[in-house]
C-alpha cells in the first residue's frame, strides 16, 4: 500500500512537474513553486538520513557492538562540527579552518590511495579479465595516454606525431558520447517507468 | 592368433600344422585348400572398417537380457525339459546343429540364437551355442554359468568402452581430398602437435589386438572346451555328432576377439605424451567411472550415450584389458553391408558368404571325425579352433562381444593365463613399435580432447574439493593480494619520495589539447564589467588539482574586471571557496553563495519566475542577492564531477543558452566531458595538471614534475608487468597441459 | 609558523598517515580516520542545511501566516513531517507520499533534461558531423572529415550495440553471429579506449593528490629537521 501510494504520488507529481515544463514560461512561478517544495523535501530528506546514521551508531554504542569505539568516533567528530557549525555559522573563519584542518588531509590522503591501489589494479587486471578486445584495447590507450602524460617531449614540432596524438586524444570521444547516450537513454526509460507508475522496484 | 594363422594351416581332419603354402595336410593328405579362401576373407582393416559402422545396441540389448535372464539362475531345473522347443524355433540354416539335440536349451543361449537367425550372419553364433550346449555336462555346465554370470558385470564395461571406441572408428574411413582420413583432420584440428604421439599410441593397439587374439584361444577357450568336451564325452554316446557340434562350436567360440589395447604396456619411451596424461586422469576417471558402478544397476549402462563417454572411458580403454571374449554379433556383419560401400568395407557381403560357406564346408569335413579319446578330442578341437581363425579375424566386427567369451575363459583359469597373455602383448607391442605407423589402426577414442581432459579435471577437483574447506584458501589469497598491493605502493611511493627529495625537475613537454585552448579562448573574450558566474562544486581530496586550475583563472578574470559571481550546491565548497579566494588575496568582499537542492536550485533560479502571490522559500534563502543566474554573461564550472557538469548542462543551461559555458574539472572527468565539447554544449574546459600548460602555469611549480613523471612510468611499468605476467601465466599453463 | 598551523600540519600529517596505514590492511587508524571524515561530513552537512535550508525556507515563512506563500509552505512542512515520522515508523504507509513526490519530480526533469541536454545535442552532434560543408572543402572532398564522421557514427553505434545486446549475445549462438561479434568487438575497441583514458585521469588525479599529501608530509618532517 505504501508501495502504491508512493508510485501513484510520483506518477502524479511526475506529471504535473512535465505539464508545467510544457507550459514555460507561463507556467514558470508554479514550476519554481514545485521545485522549492522538492529542494525542501530532499534537505529534509538527507537530515533524516543524517539523523539515523546518528541514533544507529548511538545505538551500537549503548549495547557496546563490536568495534563501537568506530561508532564512538563519529558521534565525536559529528558533535564537534555540528555544534560549533550552529552556534557560530558555518562562515566562521576560525570554524572554516577546524573543519580544512581535518577534512582536506583526509580527503587529499584517501585520493592518493586510490592512486596506489590502482597499481595493484593494473597488475591483476589481465590476470583477473584475461586477453579481450576491451582489455587489450583498454591496455594500449591507457599506455598511450600515460606516456603522452609523461610529457619527455615536445610532440607539437612534428607535424605527422601532432596530428596523430591530436587523433588519438579524440578517439575517447566516441566511446564516451555512446556511453552518455546509453547512459541516457537508460534515465529516460527509468523516468518514463515512474511517470506511468510502473516502476514497482523503487519507492 | 590371426598372424599365427596367417604362419600355419591347420588340418581340419587331424589336426596337423601345415605351412601355408601347404595345400594338403603333410600328416593325412587332407585338403587344405578351402583354408586358403578363409585368409582371403578377412583382414583385420577391413573388418574393422566395418564394425565402425555397425549400431551396438543390439549387442547392449542382448548383454543385458542375459543379465536379466531369471533362466540363467534356474537352468539347473530345466536341464531335464525337453529341448524340441527350441529346435523349432531354429530355421533352416541352424536344422543342422540341432540334430541329436536331446539337451535343453538355456533361454540365454535361445535368445542368441535367435538373434543370430534374426540378423542373418550365417548361423556361426547359434550353431556355436548349440555346440557348446551339447558338451556340457550338467554339473560343468551350472559352474560354467556360474562363472560367465559373473563374469557378465565386467564385461559390460568394456564391451561398452569397445562400442564407443568402434563407432567412432567409422570415421577415420572419411578421407578428403587430400587423402587425410577424418580422424586425421580432427587431430590436426584439435590436437596437432599430438599426431604422431596418438598415432603411434594406436599403433599399440593394434598390436596388442593381436596378442589378445592369441592369447584367449590358446588358453581360455582351449580349457573350457577340454573341461567340457572330456565330460560330454564320457557320458554321450552319440560321440559322432558330438564330435561334429564340438567342431560346430569351435568355431564360434574361436570367433571371440580379445579386447583390443593394452596401452598400459606401453612404456613412457614409447609414447612420452598420452601415457603421463593418462596416469594423472587415470585415478580421476577411475574414481568417477568406479562411483558410477557403484551407483548403477548392472543393466543401465546402456544408457550411457556414446557421445558422453569422456577420456575417463578413453583412459580405461589403455589400461591393460584382460583378454575376453564373447560370441560375435552376426548383425554387425550384416549392417556393414547396408551401410558402407564394398569397396570401403572390402566386399563384406563376399566375406559372409564365403564364410558361411566354408562353415559348411567344415561341418562336412569334420562329420566324419570321430575322436578315438579323450585325447584326440582335444586336440581336434584346438586344431579346428586354430583352423577357424580366418573366420576370427572376419568377426573382430563384435569386439565387445567377444570379450565376454573371453573373460568367460579368464575366469575359468586366469591366474594360467594373464602371465602369459601379458608377455606375448609385450612381445607383440615391442615388434609393433618398430614398425610403420599404421593410421588405419588408429583409434580415434585414445585422442584426449582437451575439453575432455579439461571437464574430467574441473570433475575430479569437484570430487576433491568435497568436504574441504575453501574459506581458508579464499584468506590465502587475500593476504596474498595484501602483500603485493603493499609491495607496489611501496614502490609508487618510493618513486614518489625520491623525486621529491630531488627537487622538482623540469618542465614537463604535455600535450595541448584543443578543449583547453578552447578554454582559454573563451576566457579571453571576456571583458571588463561582463558578469562571470563561477559554480563551484568539488571536495576536498581534489581541491589541490581544482584550485591549481582556479587560481589562475580567478586572477585572470580579477585582472580583467569581470563581475565575479561565486554560487555553489555543496556545503564543502563553502570554506574550500574561501580558502581558495583567501590564498588568492583576490577580491576579498566577494561571498560564496549557498545554493539549496543542488541541481534542483539552480533549476529553480534558472527556469522559474517570481510569483504574484509573494515570494518563494527560496528567495527568503537567498535574501539580498537575488537571482544568481539572472543577466550573467558566462558560466565557469569549476567542478571535479562530470556529472555535475552534465547535469548542468541538461537542467539549467537550456534555459539560458545564450551563456557560453566552460568548465575547470580533474584530469578524471577528461574524457567524460569531451562529447560536450564536441557537441558545442561547452566552450571549453581544462581537466587536471596535464592542461594546466596552457594556461600559461609553469607546471614545475604547479607539481613536482619529477614526482609526477615517475608516478607515470611507475604505472606503465606495473601495466606492461602485469601483461607480461598474464602471458607468462598463459604460457606456463600450455605448458603445463602438453606436459600433462 | 603560528601555533594553530602547526597543530593543523600535525594533526593533517597524523590523519594522512592514518590513511595510508591501509596499505597494510584495514586497521583501526584508518578506520578511526574514515570515521572522522563521516563524522565531520555529516556534521557540517547537517548545520549548513539547518542554517541555510531548512531554517530560511521551513520555518522562517511560517512566520508570515496567513500569508499566500506562507499557506503555500505548509505543504513542504507537511511532506517534512511525512519524512520524519518515517524516520520514527519505517512501516508508515504514509510516508511514502513525501518520497514520492520527490521521485516523481526528479524522474519528470530527468526525462526533459536528458532529452534536451544530452540525447539531443549529442544525436545532432553525429549528424551535423555529416554536413556537406563540412564534408568538402574547396570544392574537394574532405576525406579526414568524412572519415571522422563515419567512424564518430559506427562507433557510437557500436558502444551502444555492445551494452544493449550484451545479454543478449551469451545466448546467441556463435557460428551464426560472426557480424554481430565483429560489431561487439569494434564497440568495446572504443570502449575501451575511453576506459584507458579514464583510468589514466583517474590516477592522474590520484597521483596528484598523493603527491601532495607526501609532499606536505616531507614539508612537515623537513621542520623538525
Amino acid at each position: 500500500m505504501r508501495q502504491r501510494l508512493a508510485l501513484i504520488t510520483a506518477a502524479l507529481s511526475g506529471s504535473v512537474v512535465l505539464l508545467l515544463l510544457f507550459f514555460q514560461p507561463v507556467a514558470g512561478a508554479y514550476l519554481a513553486l514545485v521545485l522549492n517544495w522538492a529542494i525542501i523535501v530532499a534537505s529534509v530528506a538527507l537530515l533524516v538520513a543524517i539523523a539515523s546514521l546518528l541514533v544507529t551508531h548511538i545505538r551500537f554504542i549503548a549495547v557496546g557492538r563490536r568495534g563501537f569505539i568506530y561508532s564512538f568516533v563519529l558521534i565525536t567528530a559529528f558533535l564537534a562540527t555540528f555544534l560549533p557549525g550552529l552556534f557560530k555559522g558555518v562562515e566562521d573563519p576560525g570554524y572554516l579552518g577546524w573543519i580544512s584542518a581535518i577534512q582536506k588531509p583526509l580527503e587529499l590522503s584517501l585520493l592518493g590511495l586510490i592512486a596506489l591501489v590502482m597499481m595493484s589494479a593494473a597488475v591483476k587486471l589481465f590476470r583477473v579479465r584475461g586477453w579481450s578486445v576491451l582489455t587489450v584495447s583498454f591496455a594500449i590507450s591507457a599506455l598511450l595516454f600515460l606516456f603522452l602524460n609523461l610529457g619527455l617531449s615536445d610532440w607539437s614540432g612534428n607535424q605527422i606525431f601532432s596530428t596523430l596524438i591530436d587523433a588519438f586524444l579524440r578517439l575517447p570521444v566516441i566511446g564516451a558520447r555512446g556511453l552518455l547516450i546509453g547512459v541516457a537513454l537508460g534515465a529516460l526509460l527509468v523516468g518514463f517507468r515512474v511517470l506511468i507508475g510502473q516502476e514497482s522496484d523503487n519507492e | 592368433m590371426s598372424e599365427r594363422s596367417d604362419e600355419l594351416r591347420i588340418c581340419p581332419h587331424c589336426g596337423q600344422e601345415n605351412s601355408p603354402q601347404t595345400l594338403r595336410c603333410i600328416r593325412c593328405g587332407q585338403e587344405l585348400e578351402d583354408l586358403f579362401q578363409f585368409d582371403g576373407l578377412g583382414s583385420s582393416d577391413t573388418q574393422f572398417e566395418g564394425e565402425a559402422e555397425t549400431p551396438l545396441e543390439p549387442m547392449s540389448d542382448l548383454l543385458a537380457s542375459l543379465d536379466e535372464d531369471p533362466l540363467l539362475g534356474d537352468r539347473q531345473d530345466k536341464e531335464d525339459e525337453p529341448s524340441g522347443g527350441s529346435e523349432s524355433s531354429e530355421d533352416e540354416e541352424n536344422d543342422q546343429n540341432q540334430v541329436g539335440f536331446d539337451k535343453p536349451i538355456p533361454d540365454w543361449l535361445e535368445k542368441v540364437r535367435q538373434r543370430a537367425q534374426e540378423e542373418n550372419a550365417g548361423g556361426e553364433l547359434a550353431q556355436g551355442g548349440q555346440a557348446i550346449d551339447q558338451l556340457r555336462s550338467s554339473d560343468e555346465r551350472k559352474q560354467v554359468d556360474a562363472a560367465f554370470d559373473e563374469i557378465m558385470r565386467r564385461i559390460r564395461e568394456q564391451s561398452e568402452r569397445e562400442k564407443a571406441r568402434l563407432s567412432r572408428r567409422v570415421e577415420s574411413d572419411l578421407v578428403d581430398e587430400n587423402g587425410d582420413p577424418e580422424w586425421l583432420r580432427r587431430i590436426r584440428a584439435l590436437q596437432p602437435r599430438k599426431e604422431e604421439e596418438d598415432t603411434k599410441e594406436l599403433n599399440f593397439g593394434g598390436s596388442s589386438q593381436d596378442t589378445f587374439f592369441d592369447d584367449w584361444t590358446d588358453d581360455e577357450l582351449e580349457e573350457l572346451l577340454q573341461k567340457e568336451i572330456s565330460q560330454y564325452q564320457a557320458q554321450s554316446d552319440e560321440t559322432t555328432e558330438n564330435a561334429v557340434e564340438q567342431k560346430e562350436t569351435e568355431p564360434s567360440e574361436s570367433l571371440i576377439v580379445p579386447p583390443v589395447l593394452e596401452t598400459k604396456e606401453v612404456t613412457p619411451d614409447e609414447d612420452e605424451d598420452l601415457p603421463v596424461e593418462s596416469e594423472s586422469l587415470e585415478d580421476e576417471a577411475a574414481g568417477l567411472l568406479a562411483a558410477a558402478d557403484e551407483s548403477t544397476p548392472e543393466d543401465d549402462f546402456h544408457n550411457i550415450p556414446d557421445d558422453e563417454f569422456y577420456e575417463g572411458e578413453a583412459l580405461e580403454e589403455v589400461e591393460p584389458l584382460e583378454p575376453q571374449a564373447f560370441p560375435p554379433e552376426p548383425v554387425q556383419e550384416e549392417e556393414i553391408q547396408t551401410e558402407d560401400s564394398p569397396e570401403d568395407l572390402g566386399e563384406p557381403s563376399d566375406q559372409t558368404d564365403s564364410l558361411e560357406n566354408e562353415s559348411s564346408e567344415q561341418e562336412l569335413t569334420t562329420e566324419a571325425l570321430e575322436p578315438e579319446d579323450e585325447g584326440q578330442a582335444k586336440e581336434a578341437e584346438i586344431n579346428l579352433s586354430e583352423v577357424q581363425e580366418p573366420e576370427i579375424n572376419l568377426a573382430e566386427t563384435s569386439v565387445q562381444e567377444s570379450e565376454t567369451e573371453s573373460a568367460e575363459a579368464q575366469e575359468v583359469e586366469p591366474d594360467a593365463k594373464e602371465p602369459e597373455a601379458e608377455e606375448e602383448t609385450q612381445a607383440d607391442e615391442s615388434l609393433n613399435l618398430d614398425e610403420p605407423v599404421s593410421t588405419e589402426d588408429v583409434l580415434p577414442d585414445l585422442l584426449l580432447l582437451r575439453d575432455q581432459r579439461e571437464r574430467a579435471k574441473t570433475l575430479s577437483n569437484i570430487i576433491g574439493q568435497e568436504g574441504k574447506r575453501t574459506i581458508s584458501v579464499l584468506h590465502e589469497d587475500v593476504k596474498q593480494n595484501k602483500f603485493g598491493r603493499l609491495v607496489l605502493a611501496l614502490l609508487l611511493l618510493a618513486g614518489i619520495i625520491v623525486s621529491l627529495l630531488f627537487g622538482p625537475g623540469a618542465q614537463a613537454e604535455l600535450p595541448l589539447t584543443p578543449h583547453a585552448i578552447a578554454f582559454v579562448d573563451t576566457l579571453n573574450t571576456i571583458k571588463t564589467g561582463e558578469k562571470v558566474l563561477i559554480v563551484l562544486d568539488y571536495q576536498a581530496g581534489t581541491s589541490y588539482e581544482i584550485e591549481a586550475l582556479s587560481r589562475p583563472v580567478l586572477k585572470t578574470l580579477d585582472e580583467k574586471g569581470a563581475e565575479i559571481q561565486l554560487v555553489t550546491a555543496q556545503p564543502a565548497d563553502l570554506w574550500l571557496g574561501r580558502l581558495l579566494l583567501d590564498a588568492e588575496g583576490l577580491q576579498k568582499d566577494l561571498k560564496i553563495e549557498f545554493i539549496p537542492g543542488g541541481k534542483l536550485g539552480f533549476l529553480s533560479l534558472a527556469a522559474g519566475a517570481q510569483p504574484e502571490w509573494g515570494s518563494l522559500p527560496l528567495d527568503q534563502a537567498l535574501a539580498g542577492v537575488g537571482n544568481p543566474l539572472a543577466e550573467m554573461d558566462q558560466v565557469i564550472l569549476i567542478s571535479d564531477s562530470a556529472e555535475f557538469v552534465r547535469a548542468w548542462l541538461e537542467q539549467v543551461q537550456p534555459w539560458n543558452p545564450s551563456i557560453e559555458t566552460s568548465a575547470i574539472s580533474t584530469a578524471a572527468s577528461s574524457a567524460l566531458l569531451l562529447p560536450y565539447f564536441e557537441s558545442g554544449q561547452l566552450q571549453g574546459f581544462v581537466a587536471g595538471i596535464p592542461d594546466s600548460q596552457v594556461l600559461s602555469l609553469e607546471t614545475n611549480l604547479v607539481l613536482n614534475q619529477r614526482a609526477w613523471q615517475a608516478g607515470m612510468m611507475i604505472m606503465i611499468i606495473i601495466l606492461l608487468l602485469g601483461m607480461i605476467m598474464k602471458a607468462d601465466d598463459d604460457s606456463q599453463k600450455k605448458q603445463g597441459e602438453v606436459i600433462q | 609558523m603560528t601555533l594553530s598551523e602547526l597543530l593543523y600540519a600535525l594533526l593533517g600529517t597524523a590523519l594522512s598517515l592514518m590513511v595510508f596505514s591501509y596499505l597494510l590492511g584495514d586497521n583501526l587508524f584508518f578506520g578511526i580516520a574514515m570515521y572522522i571524515l563521516v563524522g565531520m561530513t555529516a556534521g557540517y552537512a547537517a548545520a549548513v542545511l539547518i542554517t541555510k535550508v531548512i531554517l530560511p525556507m521551513l520555518i522562517n515563512p511560517l512566520a508570515e501566516l496567513p500569508a499566500t506563500s506562507a499557506l503555500l509552505g505548509l505543504v513542504p512542512l507537511l511532506l517534512s513531517i511525512l519524512l520524519i515520522w518515517m524516520f520514527f515508523k519505517k512501516s508508515a504507509r504514509i510516508s511514502g507520499i513525501a518520497l514520492g513526490f520527490l521521485g516523481g519530480v526528479l524522474a519528470a526533469f530527468a526525462v526533459v533534461g536528458v532529452t534536451r541536454g544530452t540525447l539531443t545535442p549529442q544525436l545532432l552532434s553525429i549528424v551535423d558531423a555529416f554536413d556537406p560543408a563540412l564534408m568538402t572543402q574547396a570544392g574537394y572532398p574532405n576525406w579526414m572529415n568524412i572519415f571522422s564522421a563515419f567512424l564518430m557514427l559506427f562507433g557510437v553505434l557500436a558502444v551502444l550495440f555492445v551494452f544493449h545486446h550484451r545479454e543478449k549475445f551469451q545466448t546467441l549462438s556463435s557460428g551464426s553471429q560472426t557480424w554481430l561479434d565483429g560489431l561487439t568487438g569494434a564497440g568495446q575497441v572504443f570502449i575501451g579506449i575511453t576506459f584507458g583514458a579514464l583510468f589514466v585521469g583517474l590516477f592522474s588525479s590520484g597521483l596528484t593528490a598523493l603527491i601532495f599529501s607526501v609532499s606536505q608530509i616531507i614539508d612537515f618532517i623537513k621542520l623538525w629537521l
